[in-house]
């Protein structure tokens, strides 16, 4: 793994969810691509909010209590 | 019905000065907006005050729904609103997640094995202790940054949505979304590192 400028990390780091959400124009893409190739720290940075990112997209709930959905359309009646 | 056409069918209903279309609403938008509240607000009767709220704002105003959006994202920006009057009038913080608070340095990051991360999407359903954990981290993220967390990662809207719905900037939302992504990664990673 060849040596690199540490001080691109911190730069870098606020792009990452960017770079993780294909929301980063080409040109920063590649930027980004080629630092975490140099940079062991940022790639574990990376592929652990990638993890992250994945565990809150599986959660499920909290479910709604079905005396919730009733109550809410009475409500909604007696308003007029 | 799925989300398009439960949205069309709760328009022309209203139109018609149905009500049946705000008992369609409810059905449809009422347990995204429920799992948003509860996680916003932290207990089952708040997040009911915050749905009640929400959906009779949603039919005094619903003359001001200009169709040219989704009424899911109109609907969560109400209960946006709602959770935050209620944190505020609780007085609650207003802080916002600084760069500082979720920087790591290189030598944690370097300690760190992406490897022990990965989970397959089965298992990590069944893992309850995991799930009570994630919700304790996202729990402890700083409302601002939340309700972006939850709408962009949990709820799935996308960042123009969310900055829509949230009516802040899409650079706003990345940033929020960012930083609060690496809050909760940040809370996770004792109990990966030990697996």
């Amino acid at each position: 793994m060849a040596t690199h400028d540490h001080r691109d990390c911190k730069e870098l780091f606020e792009k990452m969810s960017e770079y993780l959400d294909g929301e980063l124009d080409k040109k920063e893409a590649e930027i980004v691509a080629r630092h975490l190739e140099e940079c062991g720290c940022c790639k574990n940075c990376v592929e652990t909010l990638k993890a992250t990112r994945g565990l809150m997209g599986s959660l499920s709930g909290p479910y709604l209590p079905d005396d919730v959905k009733d109550r809410l359309k009475a409500c909604m009646k007696k308003q007029g | 019905m799925n989300e398009i056409d439960a949205e069309k069918r709760i328009l022309t209903l209203i139109s018609e000065e149905d009500d049946e279309g705000f008992d369609v609403m409810v059905e449809t938008f009422a347990p995204m907006l429920f799992r948003y509240a509860r996680r916003m607000c932290g207990s089952d009767p708040d997040a009911e005050d915050i749905l009640q709220d929400t959906f009779l704002t949603a039919k005094e105003k619903i003359h001001q729904f200009r169709g040219d959006g989704k009424l899911r994202n109109w609907l969560f920006s109400i209960a946006g609103n709602a959770c935050r009057q209620r944190h505020r009038k609780a007085g609650g913080s207003q802080r916002e997640l600084r760069l500082e608070d979720v920087m790591t340095t290189h030598e944690e990051m370097l300690e760190v094995t992406p490897s022990k991360w990965e989970f397959n999407p089965a298992d990590r359903l069944l893992n309850e202790e995991l799930k009570a954990r994630l919700e304790g981290a996202i729990a402890e993220v700083p409302l601002t940054n939340r309700g972006v967390l939850i709408m962009r990662d949990v709820e799935g809207l996308s960042t123009r949505e969310t900055a829509d719905a949230l009516d802040i900037s899409e650079e706003a939302v990345k940033i929020r979304l960012h930083r609060a992504r690496a809050f909760v990664r940040n809370q996770l990673k004792d109990y990966f590192e030990a697996k």
